[in-house]
């Protein structure tokens, strides 16, 4: 193996990290409510820069960084309070519209409350990069890895093992039958807002170090996230975490070896890809509506 | 003018329909009976090409048809109305009708966008013969209305009105009499019966109105559990111990089921 | 009730509206704006026979309007074709375009169809940005003036008469389609497809032709723009410009030509006379989209007339 090559290949997976994050923020909410969320980017945003600037006023950075992620939570929270839920008996494209109102408006009140500039944020751990067969890593990037390892076991273990995790997948699967055991499923739904909101921050806080941060971040990396969400599958874990490597790998290497120039596009090649020939997924259920 | 050989058709482990053989001669009204879950609507599913059949063989005019898309089926001459009502509801009264017309229209998009003479005229002549069908169905005054506004027994006659505008050869009707009164009810045997007499239209139906299927149909098959139990004419199907035994036996073990038996 | 001339009396007044905006607004600068607000127009007239009608979304049109404008920009600036060929070449490319697509991605309903499309015009953004050869990159490229026969269309009148002629006639063409087989078709399609499969429309083929045909609009809409503007960036492609569109076809009101009308001269005109909140632009445009479905779910112009035909008995 090449240097040049395992370089192209850690970068993606870092990348591909942050996305399988965003991708699992899609998963729950259409896990939750079977709608996509178009403002998910703006939750990276959000936690990249509000971050930033609780920092710059002086507050530590992991309290800052835990401060932005509770902001976004609850950011998510009143999106759904405020948009989805009063739109509820709108059709498919009406709650389209209503998420990628929120993300506009979002990204705004971004611009207006923060500023238009770009911001970077210091490393957790030290900018002296590993060397790992003759390619250099950034120690950032193996906090993104250990952090979305963590993330994705926690989660796994929460739906698995505890009684709130199963009963937000039994609504999820059947709200009525989750309704009448007593599970409501208007809280699950709302657990999982503030839950992908602090999905999408905790990407922000851990790739802004890496790649500055800018009011208008959140559509491309809401967006690739999707794409990740949709290669693994909408609504499965695994595969978002699988997806979002997929898509930071395929970017990486196309970047490498065929145009940087194009990098942005492969994401959106890989959604058409997938969805004209194999719309559920590497991981999904055949779920999609064909008559 | 219609064999069915050996339809199978399977959704996971449910076998909605299971090996069913008939044949629908041409003229005259049919009838597909039988409990709930016997798989009528499904078997009019498959006939229509909403569905395609897991095996077996359907033949329209001794021309194998199983697996063709609806759209194409209709030009063979084919129409249906719907148990649940597949209403354009976000047209008038006249429109629905407009759209059943489709294949006998001029459709060139040119056509459309310059409003040649061709196409007025052809425009024209569809809308006299949809008026007509709606005051053949008693929706002529209606035929302005949104069909959004109409109560459900005059969506029942629209979806009629609609299936006949296209002229069709075989006309599947699935619960025609659903949710309709006496009077209703009886207004559309009579529109079954001119339908088939007059316009010369073969004319199946499933219908949980036994009285409406014993007043209109000369033939009748029943379906139990996705399989033929029984076929005939009105008379020994009434007699037929199996039929009496899906039905009356059924509801009997029902009945003592919810008397606590 | 559905008047058999409700279709001539709705051109009649948009064209009265035409010819008496210029004398109300007069100037310049207002007569700019009004041009950028048919424009949008075209495209939303065109979008809406797609969302509105056939209720297939598309948020990537803008994708075929940047197709459009840079076939405009490149053949004409570059190239030194006559404009009205060039024009005529992007139209055909971006319908080539769409149908190549079309197919597969209609196959898709809802938030896949919604993915599918914004993909695809992100794409076209993408290469429009990345090809500086061709487009000058972000920085965008000029645009020579619009001749034809040596005339050279200038001056802020001329445009507005040309844009508003062209409204004219694509509101016709569209009020014609919608009230023709195909339209009803169309309308079926969104109403309950499977029923009219079995009334025999072909649903595939009518929304493939309705996607081509949004896309051609868009197209023709871009090739004025890019002349008109003078100057032309990837971001006419982009894909804020694409959600532009659409909201302009859902607040004016889905299923309504005049309905994208109104929504295009709001939703152009509003921040032009509003510029006092420029930073305020992506928080403006954001809270209408999200207060129209919440409130007025139908869109303005369908709203409207409800209340009216109620009022009225």
């Amino acid at each position: 193996m090449s240097a040049t090559f395992v370089q192209f290949l850690l970068a993606g997976l870092t990348v591909g990290a942050i996305y399988a994050l965003i991708a699992l923020g899609f998963s729950l909410i259409y896990n939750a409510s079977h709608l996509i969320n178009f403002a998910q980017g703006e939750f990276v945003m959000l936690g990249g820069l509000a971050t930033v600037f609780v920092f710059a006023a002086g507050v530590p950075l992991p309290l800052a960084a835990l401060l932005a992620i509770l902001a976004a939570a609850a950011v998510g929270v009143a999106l759904y309070l405020f948009g989805v839920a009063p739109a509820r008996g709108a059709t498919a494209v009406g709650l389209i519209i209503v998420t990628i109102g929120a993300s506009i408006l979002l990204k705004g009140l971004a611009g207006v409350v923060f500023d238009r500039n770009f911001h970077g944020l210091p490393p957790i751990s030290g900018e002296e990069p590993l060397r790992i067969l003759g390619a250099t890593l950034a120690p950032q990037s193996l906090w993104i890895f250990g952090v979305t390892a963590a993330v994705a076991l926690a989660l796994w273990l929460f739906f698995t093992r505890t009684l709130q995790g199963k009963a937000m997948l039994a609504a999820a699967f059947n709200p009525l039958a989750a309704e009448l055991v007593g599970v409501d499923p208007r809280r699950v739904v709302l657990v999982s807002f503030a839950l992908a909101g602090a999905l999408g921050a905790l990407a922000g806080v851990l790739v802004t170090p890496l790649a500055p941060t800018h009011f208008q971040v959140g559509t491309m990396l809401g967006l690739k996230g999707f794409a990740a969400a949709i290669v693994g599958g909408l609504g499965s874990g695994p595969g978002a975490m699988v997806g979002g490597l997929v898509v930071g790998l395929a970017e990486s290497l196309a970047a490498g070896y065929l145009s940087s120039a194009y990098k942005d596009a492969i994401a959106f090649v890989i959604i058409l890809l997938v969805l004209v020939l194999r719309p559920s997924g590497l991981f999904g259920a055949k779920t999609i509506e064909r008559v | 003018m219609l064999e069915v050989r050996g339809l199978v058709c399977h959704f996971g482990g449910v076998r909605a329909v299971d090996g069913v053989d008939f044949t629908i001669p041409e003229r005259g009204v049919h009838a597909i009976i039988g409990p709930n879950g016997a798989g009528k609507t499904t078997l009019f599913n498959l006939v229509t090409g909403v569905l395609r059949p897991t095996a077996g063989e359907i033949l329209f005019h001794g021309e194998n048809v199983a697996g063709r898309p609806p759209e194409a089926l209709a030009r063979l001459g084919i129409s249906r109305t719907f148990q649940n009502l597949r209403v354009f509801f976000n047209m008038t009264v006249l429109e629905n009708v407009l759209v059943g017309r489709h294949l006998h229209l001029y459709r060139g998009a040119l056509g459309a966008l310059f409003r040649t003479p061709r196409f007025r005229r052809s425009e024209a002549a569809a809308r006299d013969f949809a008026e007509h069908l709606l005051a053949r169905v008693g929706l002529a005054d209606w035929r302005h209305r949104p069909a959004d506004s109409l109560p459900y027994g005059a969506l029942k006659r629209l979806e009629i009105a609609r299936a006949l505008a296209a002229e069709p050869r075989l006309l599947l009707l699935d619960e025609p009499a659903a949710g309709c009164n006496e009077a209703e009810t009886r207004e559309i045997a009579e529109l079954i019966a001119a339908v088939e007499a007059e316009d010369g239209v073969t004319v199946v139906l499933v219908e949980h109105d036994m009285q409406l299927v014993m007043n209109v149909c000369d033939h009748i098959i029943v379906l139990d559990h996705g399989r033929k139990l029984a076929e005939g004419t009105a008379r020994e199907i009434r007699e037929d111990p199996r039929v009496i035994e899906a039905y009356l036996g059924r509801a009997a073990r029902e009945f003592a089921h919810a008397a606590g038996g | 009730m559905r008047l058999p001339s409700s279709r001539h009396l709705g051109l009649a007044v948009l064209a009265a509206v035409l010819v008496l905006l210029p004398l109300a607004l007069p100037g310049t600068y207002a007569l700019d704006v009004l041009t950028n607000v048919g424009i949008a127009a075209i495209v939303c007239v065109g979008l809406n026979l797609l969302i509105g009608y056939a209720g297939q979304i598309s948020l990537g049109h803008a994708g075929f309007f940047g197709i459009g404008a840079y076939a405009s920009a490149i053949l004409v600036t570059n190239e030194g074709w006559p404009p009205l060929l060039a024009m005529l070449a992007g139209m055909a490319l971006s319908g080539l375009l769409a149908f190549a697509v079309a197919r597969p991605i209609l196959a898709l309903r809802g938030h896949y169809l919604a993915m599918a499309t914004l993909g695809l015009g992100i794409i076209v953004s993408i290469v429009l940005s990345q090809e500086v050869e061709l487009t000058g990159g972000p920085d965008g490229m000029p645009v020579d003036p619009f001749t034809v026969a040596g005339l050279e269309l200038t001056g802020p009148l001329a445009w507005y008469a040309t844009v508003a002629v062209s409204l004219l006639a694509v509101t016709w063409l569209s009020l014609n389609l919608v009230d023709s087989p195909i339209g009803r078709a169309l309308r079926a399609v969104h109403g309950a497809e499977i029923a009219a499969r079995v009334c025999g429309v072909d649903t595939t083929a009518y929304k493939v032709m309705v996607f081509v045909l949004s896309a051609v609009i868009a197209s023709y809409a871009g090739s004025l723009y890019a002349h008109f503007a003078g100057w032309l960036t990837p971001d006419e492609a982009g894909f804020l410009r694409s959600i532009q569109f659409v909201t302009m076809v859902v607040l004016g009101g889905m299923a309504s030509t005049f309905g994208a009308i109104v929504g295009a001269a709001l939703l152009t005109a509003l921040p032009q006379f509003l510029t006092v909140f420029h930073d305020y632009e992506h928080v403006l445009l954001g809270a209408v989209m999200m207060a129209t479905m919440i409130f007025l779910p139908r869109g303005l112009v369908p709203t409207l007339a409800t209340r009216c035909a109620r009022s009225g008995g």
